[in-house]
């Protein structure tokens, strides 16, 4: 079904992704007087999109580019031992001919260091927004809000001692906007700035 | 121990990224195009259509809002525009076409017409579009823009024809435009010079009740069928030589050759091969062999294939050469594909490929890249 107005779904979307990052926090907050500081990750960077637009009706797969950024916790459980269990906060905006797609998502990380590289691999869960942007006589274009989920991983490298370079982050992203389910795949890199103790 | 776990989790999360995505990413979408499908209550349905195998995926935004009434459709040969005919509001509504996704964008204001136009035909070339106005018995003819699409009518337009001009077509090579008048049982020719129409001498008559003609593509030929009297009876086609200076008609001798009842939609295979009659009573499609030197009609071994339930408008489909039968009735649109194995008994036989539903009686079609 095409939806043409999603103000309110829009808002209910803030309110839960909003929701999430709080959870995240209070995760983090609830553990703050254990022994590890807390440590954050801001990751801001370049992200190109391979949209499944056949099912829309185009005549082939869609390029776009925008940008991804993501709050994450690489550690929650903040104990001497090592634990590679966190969590991350993504969003992401790809613009292309006709079309804007906005990804919200959340999920469980994990990460592991090896030799100076960070990987890490996630599954994320959300929301996204498609906007059709072929102008009508009546209305300005079509919206549709969606259900997405996320497979993912990747690679950073430390650079300097609070910034790394994220080599490349793949996502496979589910949306099932307008009613039609779409298989993308994302590909971000960009730069990494870290907070707290690790 | 928590390192081993941990590298075991991200590999999974990896493995689950890369499979659907690297399928999503390496492959590429089979050929296809779009068509555009009239149905008066919502405007116009377009599809993506897989080149072989028929399946249509809707386009976003379908269907289209047109005037009232969008009876008859044109995508212009350049594939960047379309034009519907908008029978209730005596408009014309142009539209670009978008290239990646297929999705229209009404171009206003719709260009006025005479009253109640019903059907739209173009040359060839693209250069002029023909609106034929039943309702004031009259043709219009426009100049199409050819960066725009824009249409400006053409001095002398419109032009006053016989009542009812229930259909109009312009011959293969752009040098004429005939008009059918199922009342008065005529054809009026008119030569085409610069999109300006002069009637050829006087109208030809015609069978009982002829719904539908159709020219054959090396111009020599022009069928017509005739649903005759009433609608219990077989209707038939006449068949017409064509002068090709003047463009004037002459009956052949042998006119005749039978077909179901209510035939009301014509097509000849751009092949010049095959003729086809849609059999809106008998809701099937009679099929016949052209031939080449007299055009003489023979039917085909197998001599109707089945349809949807009254079939009123037959196209072909020039990328994934079907024939399309659209059926107000069912409210579809069977994809027929042509055997054409030269020398074969069934040559030039339809067999359908695919249906799909367009929620609406369709009324014509017309298609992109």
């Amino acid at each position: 079904m095409i939806i043409r107005t999603q103000g309110t779904r829009l808002q209910t979307t803030a309110a839960t992704v909003t929701g999430l990052i709080f959870l995240v926090l209070l995760l983090c907050a609830s553990s703050s007087a254990q022994e590890i500081p807390l440590h954050m990750e801001l990751f801001g960077g370049y992200s190109y999109m391979h949209f499944d637009s056949p099912p829309l009706g185009f005549a082939d797969y869609s390029n776009l580019n925008g940008g991804n950024v993501s709050l994450s916790v690489p550690h929650i459980f903040r104990t001497r031992q090592y634990h590679p269990l966190g969590v991350v906060v993504d969003a992401s905006a790809n613009y292309g001919s006709h079309l804007t797609v906005y990804n919200f998502l959340v999920g469980p990380q994990v990460t592991v260091d090896k030799k100076g590289y960070t990987f890490f691999g996630r599954v994320l869960f959300g929301k996204s927004r498609e906007h059709f942007d072929i102008q009508q006589v009546f209305f300005p274009g079509y919206s549709s809000l969606g259900r997405s989920i996320a497979v993912g991983g990747g690679v950073q490298k430390n650079w300097r001692s609070q910034v790394a370079v994220r080599i490349i982050q793949v996502d496979y992203i589910y949306n099932n906007n307008f009613s039609i389910s779409q298989n993308n795949l994302r590909v971000s890199t960009g730069l990494v700035f870290q907070f707290g103790g690790k | 121990m928590m390192q081993k776990k941990g590298i075991t989790l991200l590999a999974v999360c990896i493995a689950l990224a890369g499979l659907p995505g690297c399928n999503s990413f390496f492959s590429s979408t089979s050929a296809n195009h779009v068509a555009y499908v009239t149905v008066p209550n919502e405007g116009i349905a377009a599809y993506r259509i897989d080149n072989s195998s028929g399946l249509p995926t809707s386009i976003i935004g379908s269907p289209f809002v047109t005037g009232n009434s969008p009876f008859s459709i044109q995508v212009h040969p350049s594939k960047k525009f379309l034009y519907v005919a908008n029978t209730a509001d005596n408009t014309i509504s142009l539209f670009k076409i978008d290239a990646s996704s297929g999705a229209l964008t009404e171009v206003m204001p719709r260009t006025p017409t005479g009253l109640n136009p019903a059907v739209l035909s173009m040359d060839s070339t693209g250069a002029f579009l023909y609106a034929s106005n039943n309702g004031s018995s009259t043709i219009s003819a426009y100049a199409i823009d050819a960066g725009s699409g824009v249409l400006t009518e053409i001095p002398g337009s419109p032009v006053a024809t016989s009542t009812g001009p229930n259909s109009i077509t312009v011959s293969p090579t752009g040098k004429f435009l005939y008009v059918l008048d199922t009342n008065l049982q005529l054809i009026t020719a008119y030569t085409i010079t610069s999109g300006t129409l002069q009637a050829v001498g006087s109208p030809s008559a015609v069978g009982v009740a002829p719904f539908a003609f159709a020219v054959e593509p090396t111009e020599h030929f022009m069928y017509v069928v005739n649903a005759g009297s009433n609608a219990i009876t077989n209707g038939n086609i006449s068949q017409y030589s064509i002068n090709s200076t003047t463009g004037a008609l002459t009956l052949l001798p042998g006119s005749g050759s039978p077909v179901g009842t209510n035939p009301v939609a014509m097509l000849v295979h751009p092949s010049g091969k095959y003729l086809y009659v849609a059999n809106s009573g008998t809701s099937n499609v009679s099929q016949f062999t052209i031939d080449p030197t007299t055009g003489v009609l023979t039917e085909l071994t197998t001599t109707t294939v089945s349809s949807g339930s009254t079939p009123v408008f037959m196209v072909f489909d020039p990328i994934s050469g079907f024939v399309d039968v659209g059926s107000q009735g069912s409210k579809n649109i069977t994809e027929y594909s042509v055997n054409q194995n030269n020398g074969v008994l069934d040559s030039g036989t339809l067999a359908a490929v695919n249906t799909f539903i367009t929620n609406d009686p369709p009324t014509s079609m017309s298609f992109g890249k």
